[in-house]
Formats: structure tokens, sequence, C-alpha cells
């Protein structure tokens, strides 16, 4: 090591520069981690005097508590059936759009439009069309004998997780959409017609050649999509509010139910902590599996 | 992430801005703060220019959020004890949960309206407005502003058109499905989505079946698991499987979904409370809502075969209570009588919002001789009778009852095992 | 192995004539090169003859089969291009077969041929890195084997050494020379770099506003070029122009420029009326020092402006009659010298159409 390049031992400055962000670590990561993890030791309504429990919030969640299975259970199901979903279709899209769709630009704004309303009425929207009783589905259903879609969706117990799903891909397709046809505008062009040249069928260009070659898309969509999935919020609140009976319950919203509407802060907390180790290790696989390269890093 | 929130916040900001340069505040006015999620903004704006009429010197600043944003403001405010001089209440839980930063209001009300304030409103708003209190603490949290009643409503031309009679049993509402279904019309529309809905509709049930049984249940003298309850939750499960209530009524919300298909015309009979009045003021209502022409009143008709109860379930729709920390606690006390009983409290009732929580306050203008006469049967006959609270005390209970509700009436549970879950959120909250 | 026949083809974009009527044979096992400045159509030939462009006219066979309206990967030909676009989630391995793979061709078969491909274009080290972790020179012969290994009827090659430095490129048109030596197949190159159309092609196409302007050997093209186009295009340096008029065409041609000097081509050019304006084409290695037996009319004086020296022999631009001569031969800055002009080996071109007289 040379010594012009080292810092002197006990000079301040390489310490101040570092300071701020680690102020703003502390303040915005570290504390709140630390003030979360402490109270999901406690029975508190988070306003007045706590009663330490000890390990009693977690023994209650993981012994006692269906509705947060039930957010666990739509945690695993929400994240393959929306990201693979909203990939596919959402590439098949970018594809056709980005090879011979004249006004492509328009299609790519009508394609990319739920992305950017508001889930309430997102919420409002989709409800309204779910609803058997005079919404769209069941209109066209009893209208054209079609009988499944005259199901009620959203409030049987077994189907609304799907039917929520569902409107999360119609959501968001248009997003990943709209980065595959920035990947595929940055494919370079002689390639693609190497392939053409070389006896690659449209089916083999797609699989051999165009899909590999968008891996970066690909990662920063499942990144985004796991990271949705664990944030997965305002959607619900307003499509379902987690019903019926807690069916289509996710994490967030049952953190805020039970922070909020329950006045259990400690238990809360437990839920959050458990959101937050989750989260942690789907990081950790991501950075170590899949390696860290993404479209927005390149 | 919220976005909406920000922005509010930024065009308040603005909003602030614009007001502060357009109006100099006179130094020698106070500022009396408030918060709260009910009533809507424009009827809390002419309450403020009206009671500030009234009382020269006091500057009200006032922001009305979403329930879910308003708890999540008051729990940020309570924990940088930055409170506002007057809080938006409800009986029950909320208060309790803010108890300690509230200001006992018994002084402010004596003050107001004298000794005997307490005659002066409807039984029910001052009974309940202790109903979070805990045991041997008489103190007053809050003052009552805003009354109701929790009962059904029937659409006067569907009826009507349909050749029918408001229907006073179950019988009636079963033989009104196959009358109905057929023109898609749902003989009770219910956006049973919201669990409120859903608790509505089972605390009238089991008033009927069992009158004040539920109470009981709260304070352990009772269970969850006894007949009655299972019963009502029997009638519950009833009204899906019988068609009276419409198809997917657990995916439905109340608002907007189930009221523009009642405002629509698709609702012969609908679960609402003495709220729904306010249908005829908004700006520019559907044909049915004008005047309130289109809608009248009802008790639950009697499931149980031995007569309905004549007294609806009722409460305490709004109440404010006062910071402890309030620099300004003589001025908020004024202003809140003034909301209460005043020239503000006129403004409120004027827009039908509820009912009022202090005698002799009545709507200056009527639209039409039904809306005269369904005030009239809200405010004279129906609220001093009203024995029962529509709230639960505990919100695990309420929140585990809303959820066996959902279970039950989607098949996931029995009447009994719906029941059971109850009595054991009941039992755990206790602990 | 076959033989490329483009008749009469066309091609627009839009209301852009790009190719007009183009006719081009080209033999089997020849190595052609298509030349000329960007745009001038050369590309797109290729492409039309690659299938990556459709025609808008005419019709180009290869071998026996007209194939105008197939699609690129019928037509059986190979492609090397300018970016070498190879495919950066394969290996080199990968890349090089991986034309066999989409034609169902038997694994083992293709690691034979890989391998084979990989032993003459020196790749054995490198099958199994991918493209990014490779030089220039390496990236270009992956292509390059990408490109045999189908053993296809016809190569393409689009500009494939602009890429390279200078002395990556020399090497790289032996090794290109050397492989087509090997294989005989049918080349078709195109660039804009008349001296690796001069060392590679059996035949170059120089190629101007999407006609063909001249089609011949290398020779040929030095020699006879058929306008001032070619002239100027093939050879290096360029050859230089001189405006004159021809003032005595009876029995000698003889020039006189704008500053009233003078040169006579003797007998070469004779016939031409007196008063034509004309061009005078003359190649740098054409001029030299004037010595005895220079005839007096057969030189131009000037002063030595600049001197280029290239070690084995020195370019020196010289002042005569108002322009910028460049020749090939030593002299000093400042000395005013006398230029032999070779008579023979002068040019001259209609100043208006361009065309050789």
């Amino acid at each position: 090591m040379s010594m012009s390049s080292a810092p002197r031992s006990g000079s301040l400055a390489p310490y101040l520069f570092v300071l701020p962000a680690t102020v703003l670590f502390v303040a915005y990561v570290v504390y709140p981690i630390l003030y979360v993890i402490c109270s999901s030791a406690y029975r508190w309504d988070g306003i007045n005097q706590a009663t330490f429990t000890g390990l009693a919030n977690y023994i209650r969640l993981f012994t006692h508590d269906p509705a947060f299975v039930l957010a666990i259970r739509n945690a695993v199901l929400w994240a393959p059936l929306t990201i693979l979903p909203q990939m596919l279709l959402g590439f098949a899209i970018a594809y056709m759009l980005e090879t011979g769709v004249p006004r492509q630009a328009i299609y790519q704004a009508i394609f990319y439009l739920p992305a950017i309303i508001s889930p309430v009425v997102v919420g409002i929207v989709w409800q309204r069309i779910y609803n058997p009783f005079g919404g769209l589905l069941s209109d066209i259903g009893f209208a054209s004998g079609l009988r499944f879609l005259t199901v009620p969706f959203l409030s049987d117990t077994k189907v609304a997780i799907y039917a929520v799903i569902a409107v999360n891909v119609w959501q968001w397709t248009g997003f990943s959409m709209l980065l595959y046809v920035a990947g595929l505008k940055g494919l370079p062009t002689e390639t693609l017609e190497a392939a053409k040249i070389e006896g690659a069928t449209l089916r083999q260009t797609i699989v051999y050649v165009v899909w590999p070659m968008l891996r970066h898309v690909h990662l920063t969509l499942i990144l985004l999509g796991v990271i949705g999935t664990l944030q997965t919020f305002p959607l619900i609140y307003m499509l379902t509010n987690g019903g019926p009976n807690h069916a289509t319950e996710s994490l967030p919203n049952y953190i805020f139910l039970q922070a909020f509407k329950l006045q259990s802060m400690g238990y809360a907390s437990a839920i959050s902590v458990v959101l937050m180790v989750i989260a942690l290790a789907l990081s950790l696989f991501q950075v170590r599996v899949l390696g860290a390269r993404f479209a927005l890093a390149e | 992430m919220d976005l909406s929130k920000a922005r509010d916040g930024a065009s308040l900001f603005a909003l602030a801005a614009v007001l502060m340069s357009a109006q100099p505040v006179n130094a020698a006015d106070t500022t009396v703060t408030f918060r709260t999620w009910s009533p809507i903004v424009e009827t809390t704006a002419k309450m403020a220019v009206a009671t500030e009429a009234k009382l020269p010197g006091i500057k009200i600043d006032y922001k009305i959020f979403n329930y879910p944003d308003y708890i999540v403001d008051l729990h940020t405010r309570a924990a940088s004890d930055d409170m506002p001089d007057l809080i938006g209440l409800e009986p029950g839980a909320l208060t309790r949960q803010y108890q300690d930063f509230l200001l006992p209001l018994q002084d402010c009300a004596v003050k107001s309206w004298g000794a005997d304030w307490k005659s002066k409103f409807f039984p029910l708003a001052v009974d309940q407005i202790r109903l979070g209190n805990v045991k041997g603490d008489e103190n007053y949290y809050a003052l009552p502003v805003l009354t109701q009643t929790i009962n059904m409503w029937y659409t006067i031309p569907v009826l009507k058109e349909a050749g029918l009679q408001p229907p006073k049993s179950y019988d009636d509402m079963l033989k009104m499905v196959p009358k109905l279904s057929g023109k898609g019309i749902a003989t009770m529309l219910v956006g049973a989505a919201d669990g409120w809905e859903r608790r509505d509709v089972y605390m009238q049930l089991i008033h009927n079946v069992a009158p004040g049984l539920i109470y009981k249940a709260e304070d352990g003298t009772a269970k969850f698991t006894d007949a009655p309850f299972v019963e009502a939750m029997t009638v519950w499960k009833k009204l899906f499987d019988d068609g009276i209530i419409q198809p997917g009524a657990l995916g439905l919300s109340v608002s907007p979904q189930a009221m523009e298909l009642t405002e629509g015309g698709r609702a012969a009979t609908f679960p609402q409370g003495a709220w729904w009045q306010q249908q005829a003021t908004r700006p520019n209502p559907p044909e049915l809502s004008v005047a309130l022409n289109g809608y009248a009143p009802m008790l639950f008709p009697d499931v149980t075969g031995k007569g309905r109860p004549n007294d609806p379930l009722g409460g305490i729709d709004l109440m404010i209570g006062i910071s402890k920390k309030s620099k300004h606690v003589d001025e908020a006390c004024k202003v809140l009588a003034d909301w209460v009983s005043g020239a503000g409290a006129q403004e409120l009732i004027n827009t039908f919002n509820d009912l009022p929580a202090f005698k002799g306050i009545n709507p200056q203008v009527y639209q039409s001789d039904n809306q005269k006469a369904v005030w009239t049967l809200f405010t004279e006959e129906w609220l001093p009778k009203v024995r029962y609270a529509r709230q639960l005390k505990s919100p695990a209970v309420k929140q585990a009852l809303e959820d066996a509700l959902a279970a039950v009436a989607s098949g996931d549970q029995t009447p009994a095992q719906g029941m059971a879950t109850v009595q054991a959120a009941w039992q755990s909250q206790k602990n | 192995m076959a033989t490329v026949e483009l008749r009469r083809v066309d091609k627009t974009f839009g209301t852009h004539q790009a190719i007009q009527g183009l006719d081009l044979s080209i033999a089997d096992g020849e190595f052609v090169a298509l030349v000329g400045p960007s745009g001038c159509g050369k590309s797109t030939t290729l492409r039309m003859i690659a299938g990556l462009e459709g025609v808008s006219g005419g019709a180009i066979v290869i071998g026996e089969r007209d194939v105008s309206h197939l699609p690129a990967r019928d037509r059986d030909i190979a492609m090397v291009f300018q970016s070498y676009a190879l495919y950066p989630h394969m290996t080199v391995a990968e890349n090089i077969g991986f034309g066999l793979k989409l034609r169902g061709t038997r694994r083992s078969r293709i690691a034979e041929l890989v391998d084979e491909a990989a032993e003459t274009l020196q790749l054995k080290e490198v099958l199994g890195r991918k493209p990014k972790e490779l030089s220039g020179g390496q990236r270009q012969r992956v292509a390059m084997g990408r490109a045999m290994v189908r053993h296809p009827q016809v190569f393409l090659f689009d500009e494939p050494l602009s890429n390279l430095d200078a002395k990556l490129r020399v090497h790289m048109r032996a090794q290109i020379k050397k492989l087509h030596r090997q294989l005989t197949t049918t080349t078709i190159y195109v660039t804009h770099d008349q001296t690796e159309a001069m060392t590679l092609a059996d035949r170059i196409v120089v190629m101007n506003h999407g006609r063909i302007e001249q089609v011949g050997t290398p020779h040929q093209l030095y020699g006879a070029p058929v306008s001032k186009f070619v002239a100027g295009f093939i050879g290096s340096p360029e050859m230089n122009f001189l405006e004159a008029v021809v003032d005595e065409a009876a029995a000698t041609c003889d020039l006189t420029f704008a500053d009233g000097s003078r040169l006579s081509l003797g007998e070469a050019h004779v016939g031409l009326p007196a008063g034509r304006p004309v061009t005078l084409g003359i190649r740098p290695e054409h001029l030299h020092l004037a010595g005895p037996g220079d005839p007096q009319d057969a030189r131009l004086s000037g002063v030595v402006e600049v001197i280029e020296p290239l070690g084995a022999d020195t370019l020196i631009h010289v002042i005569v009659a108002g322009r910028t001569l460049v020749a090939r031969l030593a002299a000093e800055v400042g000395d005013r010298i006398a230029l032999g002009v070779d008579r023979t080996r002068a040019h001259l071109f209609d100043p208006a159409s361009g065309l050789t007289l």
C-alpha cells in the first residue's frame, strides 16, 4: 500500500465524508428496523403503555393466525402468477409492436395506460367488472352462454385471489411491455439479421436469440415484481380489502389492519419483522443467484 | 407508495400560501385546529365560516382525511405530541386509545349548556360517549355532534312497480325474490365487501333474535357461541342462500358500487343508516335521490317469527374531543359547542349528513314532503327510542365478527364455527 | 458453390431510388468486391442478395435458383457483418455452431464441424469463452467461423474489417484471401476501402448513385477507368486532375491550362476538336522529375509545397497551374521543379459527363 494514498491514522476527513450518508441510513433504515423489532416483543396499541410479552406475538402469528397464513400463501401465489404472465404478455405485445405495427406509439400508450391509473380507480372499475350482479363479465357470460364468466369472482374465497392477481397482471403488463420495447430497441439489428440468415425461424429467433439477449430486462422485471409482491397494498385495499375472510389478504394490508384498525401495533410489528426477513432473504437470493445486473443499472 | 398524500400536502401548502396572501390573519386571532374524517370538506367549510362569523377572533384550521388516512395521521400526531385542538372521534375503541390525550369535557358542556346539559341531548348520544371508558372512569372525553340509526331502506318506485309492500318478515322478503330477480333487482342489496356493512346487518339480526345479548357477550356474561348468536348467523347465511341478498355481494363495496346500483334502481331494500338522507343533498343527484323522493326508511324485517323490535340500533356518528395539550381550550370549547348546537350545527344539519345529537335542531329547508317525513320519523320517533349501540367495543371482536360473517356467507365456515371464532377472539383480547 | 446473378435489380425506399437496373454476373468461386462511397448502394445490394432487403424489381439468381423472394434462411448464404453480430449470450463454440443447430444437425457432427472451423481460424483456445471476453480480431474470426461452418454457396462480407485497427486489418486481409483460396466459395465483399478491394478481389464493382460505374479486374480499373469517378476512386494516392482546353488537335493533342501553361500529350489523344474543354487525369506514380529524355512540351513545372516521406518512397505536393499535384518522387520544399509526364498513361475526361474520352 502506498503511504500517500492511505488515510493518515487519526484523520477524521474520511469519516466526515461518509457521515451524512451514515446519519441518513441510521435515521431512516437502522432505527426504524430496530424500533419495529423492539415493538414486536410487546403487546401495544401504538399509543399507550406497552406490555412486554417476549415472543408471544410470534407464537400467535405462527400457530393461531389463519389470516397470516393466508397472507403468506397469497404472497407465494402472487409472485409467480403476476411476474410470469406480465413478462410473457408484456414481451409478446412488445415484440408484436416492435416488428411491424404502424403507429406503434399509440398502441404502446394504450397498453401502458393501466399502469398510470390510480389503484383506487382500478379497484372500483374492476369490482364493477367482476360483480356478478350486473357487472360486465357476468353480463357477457349470460348473453354468450359462457357461464364461467358469471362466477362471483371476488366473493368466492377460492377464486378471489386469482381474480385480484388477474387485475394486477392487467395493470402491470403494459409496464413490462414498455421495458421490453426499450430492451428490443437496444438489441443490435445485425445480430438479429445474422440469426435470420443462419436460418432461424421466428420461434427460434425469439427463443434462442431475442429472449436470452433480454436477460437484463427479465431480471429487472423479476426484481421489481418481487418487490411489488411484498408491497402489494393499494390494489388489494381497494378491490377486496383483503377479503372475503382474508382470502386475498396481503402482508402489507394485514399489517395496516392490525396496526391501525385493530390497534395492535406490537402484533403488526411482528408481521413486519417477518416481512422484512422474507424481503431480505429474497434480496440475497436475487443478488447471489441471479446476479444484480438489471436494466436500470446497465 | 401513496403519492396522493404527497400531492395533497403540496396542494394544501399552496392553498395555505394563497389564503395567507389574500387574507392576512389578524395577529390577535386564535387559530383552532381540527382534524377528522367526517363530515366532508364542503360541509366542514360551511360550518367553519358560520362559526367564525359567530365567534370573532377565532379562526378554524381544518383538514379532512379518508378514515384510514385519518387514523394514521392521528397516530403519528400522538406519537410526535402534536395533536390538533379538536379531534374527530368515534365512540368506543378509538376514543379509548387516545384517552390520555383528551381533555374531560364535562366542564365545557356545563359552561355551554348549563348543569342539565345531558337532558338537551338525545339519550343515546350521552350514553355512548363513554362507551370506551375504563370501568369507574366517569369522564366525558368528547361531545357528540352527529348521531345515527342503522336500519333498512326501501326504494319506493321499485316496490310500487312490482306491486309489493315493504317487507315486514323474512317470508315477505322470500316472496319478493322471484318477482324481482328476473328484472335484475336485488331484494336486499348489500355491499358486503365492507366489514361494517356485514356487521350492521348482523347487529340488526341479533337485535331481532335476542335484544341486548351481544353487549352481555362483550362483557363476558354471555357467550358468542350461545344459541341466539348462531341462530342470527344462520339467518345471515340464509339471506344469501335464498337469493335475498344479491349474488357476489361479498365482492361488492358499499361505496361507490352498491350505492350506485341502489341509486340506479336495482335495490328493493338495502341496509343503510340515517346518513342515507344525504344522498339528496349532493350536487346533481340521480333521479331516485332527488329530494329523497325515491326512498323511505324501515325497520329490519322480523326474521324470527316472534315479532321485530321497534327500536332501531344507533349511536354516535361523530363526536369531537379536545386535546389535553391544547393552548386554546376555551376557544376550542366554544367552537365545539357551536358545532353541537349553534350556527355551525345548523349548517351541518342542513346538509342531512346525519342526525343531530342535540335536540331541536332541524334542517331549515326541506326539498319535499317525503324528505320532511323521513327526517321527522328519524328524529321524533326512532332516535328517542334507541337503546342499543350499533358499535362493539373491542376492535378485535368486531374484526372477528366481520371475518366470520364473510366466512359463513361464502360457505367456508358453518354458523357455529363462525361464532366460535368470534368467541375465541373475545377470549384472546380479554387476556 | 454457385454463380450469382443480378438481373435488372431495382430498389426503392419510399420515393428514393437506391438501386437502378443493376446487372451483374458473378462466376462460381469468384471473389467480387463492391466498392463505392457511402450511400452508393453497395450495402443495399449485398443486403438484397442476402435476403435482408426485398427487391423492388428485377431478379437475383443464385446457382440456378431465383431467390428474389425467398427468405434469407432459404438462400444458402452466409454473411459476416461489420459489427460481427455475435450472440453475446453464447460461447464461441455455440456461436459457430448455431446455424447448424437450427438446421437440426446432430450434436456430435456440430462439434466436429465447429472444431474444424476453430482449427482453421485458430480459435481452439477460446471456444468456451463469451464474445465479450474476446479481442476484436478474435471476434472477427468467430464471425467468419460462423459463416464457414455451414459451407454455404455464397459468402457475403459487409465491411468486415472496418472495426479493426490498421495493422490487424492488413493481417485479416491476408487471412481472408488465404481462406478464399482454400474454400473457393463464391464471395461478395462490400468495402469502402479501395485497397482492400484491390488486394482481395478477382473483380471489382465500382458503384455510384445506385448504379454500376464499372466492373473489371483491379488491373483494368486501374489502367483503364471508364470515368473520372472510377479513376479517382481506384488508386492511392488519388489521381491528379487538371482542367484544360485542347488548342491543337491535328497531329498532336496539346492542352492549355488556366494559367496559360501548356502540355502536349503527343499522339496519344489526337482527334479532339480544338477549343474543347477537358479534364486531364494523371496518377502520382506517372509523374517523374523531368530529365533529358522528356520533350520540353511534355513537362509541367511548379514549386514544391509539402513533402510526405513514406519510408519506401516520398510524396510531394507541387503547385502547377494554380492546382496542387501529388507526385511520387523526392524533392525539397521550395524547389522549383519540372515534372515529366508519362504521356501514354495520361487520361482525358469530359468535364461535363465525367466519362473517359
